[in-house]
């Protein structure tokens, strides 16, 4: 036995201190208590935020604060949730001002977003601080709300006394819940939103004439969703049969636009020395003398808002004045190819423009975009063989045809969207394009190429018109087609809600002449409310009121 | 607390009572530390403050133990540990597209060295200095209070006593932590020991931070079958307050040098 074994634990002195150890052990320990450990406290338990779009500036921030107890250490302000970007403190002494910063509403979108902000007192664990453990915890809920944006209505201008469905644009529609649409204060009947939230179809009871504030309205938004979007409801203008005088010296009619917010009548002529926008105003019964802005102008489109015309010339777009024709600053259309001009301008409801080139001869060449908010022409990607796109009244997409008559076979048509400024291909129908532009209603459920076959929104093949059809246009509804024939020297109807099975409509009716001959090169368009016609041609513009078949 | 430090005081005297009344009554004397050992070992804990967050601790603890002549002995012990907080406990689980939710780590890391005397048939005086440093990653902005920022220093200083009796040990600390720029911490703790076999050792304790009352009870045992080289130790330590902190402590530490049973690893080496 080794000596550290000898151990012999000696009753009487040592145990009487052993169980007086033992007893002080058991005795001790009573003296808690005191406010050392006293809880993390805060001056509020929630904070709100909003902003009235997702564009809009950051709300400023917002501070609380906490006090907390001796035994703190260390302060620890940690937070969870999009709602916010960062906390920062400010301690003195026992107290701590915490302030939260909410992200940026660009940064985080339309919607309801929550956060929250944990104040936790962290405190030594043991006697030497060689570990840390949590005191008490106060936490502050976050709430912030970014409402959602209404951005445009298209078209901007309808009818009174009929129901029809608008396109809003905005952002933000599924971010809250049930949304629902008011024009002013009459509530749309139907409302359908996309997948994005990024646009609705709503519909629209018969309107009297006048301005309407396009509102949104979600139960889980708090106050009334910002809108400066309005719906102007106009009442329907019975045009008389009538004639318009081009300027001297023109030769044909490029297009035709009818501004029906401030009833006037927009044509782009072939006129020496230098093409001209030509306008019409309509008041008191008449229509009064044109004016005009030339610069060698080739297409116009009047704007989504109507507050602005985009024309184009062969290498420019030239914002104008609608009413004035003021020129302003052209923009010019980047890396055009040589030979080649801007043709045709359409513009879809977020106000883009659609811009078509052209070669003398066949060929493709590529088209542009233009952001009349940036002041920028683009490239668009797309090569087409001298395209004509034909633009929606709702704006959400643009029929294209293209080719040449040199060609020796169809090609692809194309229909433009305007939510992503993409073509995509019909499949079928194929065809070389002629001199008759297209035509679509509306809401794109019905087009008519060529001239001749009527096709639902699918490209379907309804039906045929004849083929001495020069020109056509569809009631906005796109229950009627309006041809003008020129065997029959006026204009057919159609009822072109019907499935003919690819077979001939026939004809409402007996044709209705013109109350003049507006030449050659036929260009036509119809009001928004479908009561009048306007065919432009080399010799000039017929007023016609639209039959009613 | 007053009450406490005169317990203090108080059982501090009875064990040196204890240790001058019967120093003569040994038999030949061994030495505080038989011979040089040290031991390395990993802790992990987890601790839960009620209503607040939860936190769990992983470290490496290693401390070398020498003799000084025979009736003193040294130790120098370093550690170092990690703690992660559960923030999901008091942080609501928001729908987040863009942002995760913050945590809260601190890292400590701290070395002591402590000088003794000791009887192994009586029991044990030692003071103990020790430094360390604490740093925190919580959030945005999180600091500790004395100091402002992300770091504390860490002083503190300690003197302890123990009393073996039979298969018991009684003992009491008393340790005095300043933190960086921060205020004085006094804290005190007693044990009781008992060791039913001579590997298994069974400790209760009670004490005082912050002025409050923690207790604690702890078990360790030396598996025979591990050659008296591994020590594990599970225990379960209370910071009886308003939010109450309940800490579990699993420890295992394997001793380099001597194999011997606990107990007498206790009085003769460490």
């Amino acid at each position: 036995m080794s000596q550290e074994e000898k151990v012999h634990y000696l009753p009487g002195a040592r145990r009487v201190a052993g169980l007086l150890l033992f007893g002080l052990l058991a005795g001790c320990g009573g003296g808690g208590g005191g406010d050392d450990a006293a809880p993390v406290q805060i001056s509020t338990n929630a904070i709100a935020f909003s902003a009235t779009s997702p564009s809009a500036a950051a709300p400023a921030a917002q501070t609380f604060t906490a006090t907390f107890g001796k035994d703190v250490v260390q302060l620890s302000v940690v937070h969870s949730g999009d709602a916010i970007a960062s906390t920062s403190s400010v301690q003195s002494g026992r107290s701590a001002t915490i302030t939260i910063t909410p992200s940026t509403p660009s940064s985080i979108g339309p919607g309801l977003f929550q956060g929250a902000v944990a104040v936790t007192g962290y405190t030594c664990a043991d006697t030497t601080c060689s570990r840390m453990a949590a005191g008490s915890s106060a936490t502050v809920m976050v709430n912030y709300q970014i409402s959602p944006i209404v951005s445009s209505v298209t078209p901007y201008v309808t009818t009174s006394g009929a129901s029809d469905a608008v396109i809003i644009r905005g952002a933000g529609f599924r971010a809250f819940s049930s949304l629902n649409v008011r024009f002013g204060d009459t509530a749309a009947t139907a409302v359908t939103i996309n997948t994005a939230g990024t646009e609705l179809s709503a519909t629209y009871p018969a309107l009297a004439a006048g301005s309407y504030t396009v509102h949104l309205e979600a139960a889980n938004h708090a106050g009334e969703i910002p809108s400066n979007v309005a719906l102007l409801v106009v009442d329907p203008v019975a045009f008389a049969a009538t004639t318009l005088d081009h300027p001297a010296s023109t030769t044909g009619v490029r297009r035709l636009v009818y501004d029906a917010e401030r009833q006037a009548l927009l044509s782009v002529t072939d006129t020496a020395p230098s093409n001209p926008i030509v306008r019409y105003q309509y008041a008191n019964g008449a229509w009064g003398a044109p004016t005009q802005a030339a610069n060698g102008f080739l297409d116009v489109a009047l704007s989504s808002t109507g507050t602005q015309l985009f024309a184009i010339n062969g290498s420019s777009v030239v914002p104008v004045d609608p009413v004035t024709l003021a020129l302003g600053t052209a923009v010019a259309a980047p890396s055009l190819v040589t030979n080649s001009a801007l043709k045709n301008i359409v513009v879809g409801y977020d106000n883009l423009a659609l811009i078509t080139t052209s070669l003398t001869t066949s060929g493709s060449t590529q088209g542009y975009l233009y952001d009349p908010v940036g002041g920028t022409v683009g490239l668009n990607g797309t090569s087409l063989n001298n395209a004509t796109p034909v633009m929606a009244a709702n704006g959400a997409g643009a029929m294209v045809v293209q080719g040449d008559p040199t060609l020796t076979s169809d090609v692809a048509t194309y229909v433009y969207s305007s939510a992503g400024h993409a073509f995509s291909s019909t499949g079928t129908p194929t065809l070389r394009q002629n001199t008759v532009a297209p035509a679509v209603n509306r809401s794109f459920s019905r087009v008519v190429l060529n001239g001749t076959k009527v096709y639902d929104g699918n490209f379907s093949l309804l039906g045929t018109l004849p083929d001495t059809t020069t020109a056509v246009v569809l009631r906005p509804d796109g229950n009627r087609a309006y041809a003008y024939d020129s065997a029959a020297g006026g204009i057919l109807v159609y009822d072109i809600s019907v499935d003919r099975d690819e077979a001939a409509y026939t004809a409402l009716g007996a044709v209705t002449p013109l109350a003049a001959d507006p030449g050659t090169g036929l260009q036509m368009i119809i009001t928004p409310d479908g009561g009048t016609l306007f065919v432009g041609g080399s010799l000039r513009i017929v007023v016609q009121p639209a039959p009613a078949l | 607390m007053n009450s406490q430090k005169l317990c203090l005081t108080a059982s501090l005297l009875a064990a040196l009572q204890l240790a001058t009344n019967v120093a003569a009554a040994a038999e030949p004397a061994p030495r505080a530390v038989q011979t040089t050992n040290w031991s390395l070992g990993l802790v992990a804990s987890d601790s839960d403050t009620k209503d607040s967050t939860s936190n769990g601790t992983f470290g490496i603890k290693g401390i070398a133990t020498l003799p000084i002549g025979s009736l003193f002995g040294a130790s120098v012990e370093g550690n170092y540990s990690r703690t992660t907080a559960r923030t999901s406990d008091v942080l609501f689980d928001v729908a987040s597209q863009n942002s995760s939710r913050q945590t809260c780590r601190f890292n400590n890391s701290d070395a002591a060295v402590s000088v003794f005397a000791r009887k192994p048939t009586l029991g044990r005086i030692a003071a103990s200095y020790g430094k360390g440093n604490v740093t925190s990653d919580c959030g945005d902005d999180s600091v500790f209070v004395s100091t402002g920022d992300d770091s504390m220093g860490i002083d503190y200083y300690r003197v302890a006593a123990e009393a073996y009796l039979w298969n018991f040990t009684l003992g009491a600390v008393h340790t005095s932590t300043e933190p960086e720029d921060g205020s004085k911490l006094e804290s005190d703790i007693f044990k009781a020991s008992w060791y039913p076999i001579e590997n298994l050792k069974v400790t209760l304790s009670g004490g005082d931070l912050y002025d409050q009352d923690t207790y604690g009870i702890e078990i360790e045992h030396q598996p025979e079958f591990m050659g008296n080289s591994l020590g594990v130790a599970l225990g379960y330590s209370v910071i009886d307050r308003d939010q109450e902190i309940g800490t579990i402590n699993f420890n295992v530490v394997y001793h380099f040098g001597p194999k011997v049973e606990l107990k007498r690893r206790d009085r003769f080496y460490r």
